[in-house]
């Protein structure tokens, strides 16, 4: 078995700054404050507030002393285990499918093996792993190993740099100079360890092996055996997100049409970029604002086709947004995909990178009319097999693509506008026009109860300005029905 | 191949064959064209045979989209087929009675994009397609990289426009004629034999 691990140190501050990119965008010092024994203590900084000297373990007093400034948030929690499981879905995307999470240790953990000749080595896999989740915001750092918890103690623990790996068989040798800790031991154990002086791994395998459990507890042997592939350790994959899902928090709520199309842009480029990871592309989204109280407001953009740039999305989804009516300020933005395709790179001119973005363009514009004019205003002609001019043409939907039938064309000319109902024409306004082609008969519809007898004619008057009339052959009246604009 | 006249700014009092400039590639992209006809003159199906002409696939270019705008709901997708545009990339944005906000609204978007190969539509008087619209929509046009056609009313020959092109379109014996009022970096008009086809 081979493992990569990745580790995100920084998550709760790393999500509170993806909720709130305003704290981000300006660089404010925050801190993440939890209780513990009757008073606030800070347990997650941002590199802004430790630059100023804030502690990580200090206390609230105490920081805010330090950086009168610092912006004080409560953790989010529940936002660090979506996180960790929207990484962990991007990894079976794109890496391998058994992945899972380790909340407690922040960490992403994969199954590699046998995968590695897929990005060319193990070196290349954790390097595009890495570069992936730096690219979406996270300072990561990541190892791959013969065991989950070697992979995980090897990634949080090691000195030398960012990643590691232990050859296949030496994950012992690479594990012998980390402290005990990084083998996620117990307080008791530690503190045990600690008191005999054991500061590293390789002190502790030298210790009898079989003392281990009556001076350190059942856990140590196990944990050790674990890491060092004596015992079983297996990935515990549990169910993933289906989709990618992403939300910002909006300080205080706002209706501010500006502020909510800068969360937008935000929304638009992590998930894209998310996508991207795994090879995918948008090609249906479910917005939602959320208000403090009420139903949130949400709408879907289904598009034509899959969306990769994030500037083509934002133009979809801001469309929506200049046209909504939220009434309420919004407390939080989220942005959840409901289908994406899998994006192909195929050789050639046929489907080459240009009709691509030909495809995607195109998706935006129907995105954008749509959103601005809605959906039945923006179509595709579909031409059917029916004599009946009226009932010639299929309004389909711009997102269909057409499967046009070859047997649908009438042979004659046809006008470039059809009225809606046939006017009526006197019979001296026909005696002024001159004929120019006809009749053209066209006699069907007997079966439907909308039967039709009529000849057309294609007249001009004077002027050579052409219309398209017919004799309704059962009345003999004459009518108008197009124009050769 | 029979023989062209090349215009450039010094316009020849000539009239010629609307199917002339069906072959209007020398039109510069990202550009706009005034067809300027009364009702029923074939300045629109000459608009969409431009369109069609547009809308092939060259070595430098995939096949795209062509757009229809139609504010009163009337086009009819058969003389676009007859007139040689592809269905399958035709995007139609109709209404019944739609405003002229409306109506720049769809022609700013549509030719804002770079799937799109051509923007036709059939704009009113009061439309109120002014000098600032017409500006407006050449920049789109330029930013999207389509040719945007634009069948106007003939009184519209006094109104200020952007467009590169400017023809009067009148109804003839044999087909559809053309009266350049403004050709600007020359336009190939050749002639073909008559018949209109469409």
């Amino acid at each position: 078995m081979r493992t990569l691990a990745i580790v995100l140190p920084h998550l709760p501050i790393e999500v509170v700054l993806r909720a709130s990119p305003d704290l981000a965008r300006g660089g404010r010092p925050v801190a993440l404050v939890e209780a513990r024994g009757g008073s606030l203590h800070v347990v997650a900084a941002s590199r802004a507030a430790l630059e100023l000297g804030v502690q990580v373990g200090s206390t609230h007093a105490n920081a805010l002393a330090v950086a009168p400034d610092l912006v004080v948030r409560d953790r989010l929690p529940e936002e660090e285990r979506a996180a960790l499981r929207a990484l962990a879905r991007w990894a079976s995307l794109a890496l391998s499918p058994r992945s899972a999470v380790d909340d407690a240790r922040r960490a992403v953990l994969v199954d590699v093996k046998g995968i590695d000749h897929v990005h060319g080595s193990e070196a290349l896999l954790l390097e595009r792993a890495l570069g992936d989740l730096r690219a979406f915001g996270y300072e990561v750092r990541g190892a791959i190993a013969d065991t989950p918890l070697g992979a995980l103690a090897l990634a949080e623990f090691h000195r030398a740099g960012p990643s590691v790996i232990a050859e296949p068989g030496r994950t012992l040798e690479a594990l012998l100079p980390l402290p005990p800790r990084a083998l996620a031991l117990d307080e008791t154990a530690l503190k045990r360890l600690a008191a005999v002086g054991v500061e590293t791994i390789e002190q502790l395998v030298a210790l009898p092996r079989r003392t281990l459990p009556a001076r350190l507890g059942e856990a140590v042997l196990e944990r050790l055996d674990r890491a060092l592939g004596v015992r079983p350790d297996v990935l515990v994959a549990e169910p993933l997100p289906e989709t990618v899902h992403e939300r910002l928090l909006l300080e205080g709520g706002t209706d501010s049409i500006e502020a909510l199309a800068l969360a937008l842009e935000d929304l638009a480029r992590r998930t894209l970029a998310v996508l991207a990871a795994c090879s995918r592309a948008a090609s249906g989204v479910e917005l939602s604002f959320l208000h403090e109280d009420g139903a949130p407001t949400r709408f879907e953009v289904r598009l034509a086709s899959p969306i990769t740039q994030a500037r083509a999305l934002l133009g979809v989804l801001r469309e929506r947004l200049d046209r909504l009516d939220l009434g309420r300020p919004v407390v939080a933005v989220d942005l959840r995909v409901l289908d994406a395709a899998l994006v192909v790179e195929k050789q050639g001119d046929l489907f080459s990178p240009r009709d691509a973005g030909e495809a995607e363009d195109l998706a935006c514009l129907i995105g954008r009319l749509e959103g601005r004019l809605g959906a039945r205003h923006v179509c595709r002609a579909e031409l059917v097999a029916e004599h009946r001019p009226e009932r010639a043409v299929n309004w389909q939907p711009a997102d269909n693509a057409l499967a046009p039938d070859p047997a649908a064309l009438a042979p004659g000319r046809r006008p470039t506008r059809l009225l809606e109902s046939p006017r009526p024409l006197e019979p001296e306004q026909v005696a002024r026009l001159r004929r120019v082609l006809g009749p053209e008969r066209i006699e069907t519809g007997f079966w439907d109860g909308a039967e039709v007898r009529r000849d057309y004619w294609i007249v001009a008057d004077e002027a050579f300005r052409e219309s398209w009339i017919f004799e309704d052959l059962d009345s003999g009246r004459w009518f108008l029905h197009g124009v050769f604009d | 191949m029979r023989p062209s006249a090349k215009l450039s700014g010094k316009l020849p009092a000539t009239i010629f064959r609307a199917s002339a400039l069906v072959r209007a590639q020398p039109i510069a992209v990202g550009s706009l064209v005034d067809l300027l006809a009364d009702d029923g003159s074939g300045a629109f199906a000459l608009a969409l045979r431009m369109a069609a002409d547009k809308q092939r696939p060259t070595s430098e270019s995939p096949a795209r989209t062509v757009v229809v705008v139609d504010p009163t709901g009337d086009f009819y997708p058969p003389a676009a087929h007859k007139a040689g545009v592809d269905l399958e990339r035709l995007l139609v944005v109709r209404a019944r009675s739609a405003n002229a906000a409306w109506l720049l609204g769809c022609l700013d978007e549509a030719l804002r994009s770079r799937a799109v190969a051509a923007v036709v539509a059939r704009v009113r008087r009061r439309d109120g397609l002014d000098g600032p619209a017409s500006h407006r929509l050449r920049v789109a046009a330029e930013a999207g990289g389509g040719l945007g056609i634009f069948v106007r009313p003939l009184d519209d020959r006094s109104a200020v426009s952007a467009a590169a092109v400017r023809l009067v379109v009148r109804g003839s014996a044999s087909g559809p004629a053309l009266e350049p009022l403004r050709v600007r970096g020359g336009v190939a008009l050749e002639s073909f034999r008559a018949g209109r086809g469409m």
